[in-house]
């Protein structure tokens, strides 16, 4: 690659953001890491000291995502994409429902999300007729994720807003796509899976033709969304699953 | 700890607090027992009280004293 092309990656610490900041880098793409704990930033980040920023912050903070925006602007310069992974996860019966649970699922996984696109869009800070912004939904926001009403929800916010968002941002040369996953094996299914039973554990494996995805699954979609190979595609949802809602039922 | 407890059960359980004892058997057909609730039980015993439980230590409480064991341990 000739020119240096910044993706920003937020939950880079852990999971699937993780797996995607180091593919993207060893793949010669630079990157800004993003995630709350420093410390876990620097120990994962530290080889790549030419091409990654890390850049620790608390991206739950509607008010403060310009401010992040804008540092990253002032040290990466303009960005060819955007990875939103930084995301959480609750289940909760629907009676238990409070807005605090609400306000904290919606401000990291959907309010951020946007914001962090609607910062990026600005010009000056994008690369033009190259950037791809990726937000990363959930298959949750599909099909009836038992227990899972609020996180869907905020889900499935993302979903509508890349479709309205991809004609907008079209016309600045920016492309915008939403994936949504089925069960990955990351830390936040593992403490998912730590509270279920053999059985059902076993079961929600046994939903799956081709077995739990692993990070790398998903971070190969990513690459391959972020990368002009896919200049064609925006505005959609894609669903990657290892068959899930295709299975034998 | 055994008020916030039993108020705590009352709100998975959809019942009133007065209603619960620490001898409540909470798994009994009138609170609509399921999955969910379990796992929510699970949720709150490590968020409001700092009880890690285990899944398989969990499925052999049926009180709501034996939760408050597990909070006390
Ligand atoms: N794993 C799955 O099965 C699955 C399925 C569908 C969708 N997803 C989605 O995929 C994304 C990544 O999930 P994962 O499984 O990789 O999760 P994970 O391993 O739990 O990682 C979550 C990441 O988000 C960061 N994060 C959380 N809150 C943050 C905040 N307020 N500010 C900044 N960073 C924050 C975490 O770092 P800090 O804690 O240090 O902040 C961590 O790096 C999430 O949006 C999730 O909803 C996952």
């Amino acid at each position: 690659m000739d020119m240096k092309k910044w993706i920003v990656v937020t939950g880079a610490s852990s999971g699937i953001g993780l797996q995607t900041a180091r593919q993207l880098l060893e793949n010669g793409y630079c990157v800004v890491a993003t995630a709350r704990n420093a410390q876990l930033l620097d120990q994962k980040f530290t080889t790549y000291s030419d091409t990654c920023i890390i850049l620790p912050w608390d991206l739950s903070d509607p008010d403060r995502i310009k401010e992040y925006a804008s540092l990253v602007h002032e040290k990466a310069g303009a960005v060819y994409g955007l990875i939103h992974c930084a995301g959480a996860q609750k289940t909760l019966p629907i009676h238990m429902l409070k807005s605090s649970n609400l306000t904290e699922l919606f401000q990291i996984n959907t309010f951020s999300g946007l914001l962090l696109v609607s910062a990026f869009a600005k010009k000056g800070y994008y690369m033009e007729g190259e950037a791809s912004f990726l937000l990363i939904s959930s298959l949750s926001a599909h099909e009836g994720a038992y227990g899972k009403t609020a996180y869907a929800a905020s889900k499935a916010a993302l979903e509508g807003f890349v479709k309205s968002a991809a004609p907008e941002l079209a016309e600045k040369g920016i492309r915008i796509n939403a994936v949504a996953p089925g069960v990955v094996r990351t830390t936040m299914v593992e403490k998912h899976f730590q509270q279920l039973t053999e059985t059902q554990r076993n079961s929600t494996i046994g939903e799956y033709p081709l077995g739990l995805g692993e990070s790398q699954d998903i971070s190969n979609l990513l690459e391959f969304l972020i990368s002009d190979k896919s200049r064609w595609i925006t505005g959609q949802t894609i669903l990657i699953d290892g068959g899930h809602t295709v299975r034998k039922c | 700890m055994e008020q916030r407890l039993l108020e705590n059960m009352a709100e998975i359980l959809e019942v009133e607090a007065e209603e619960l004892t620490l001898d409540t058997e909470f798994r009994d057909d009138r609170f609509c027992w399921d999955s969910l609730k379990g796992y929510a039980v699970l949720v709150m015993l490590e968020e409001e009280f700092d009880a890690q439980v285990t899944v398989n230590d969990f499925l052999k409480a049926s009180t709501i004293q034996d939760l408050l064991d597990f909070c006390e341990q």
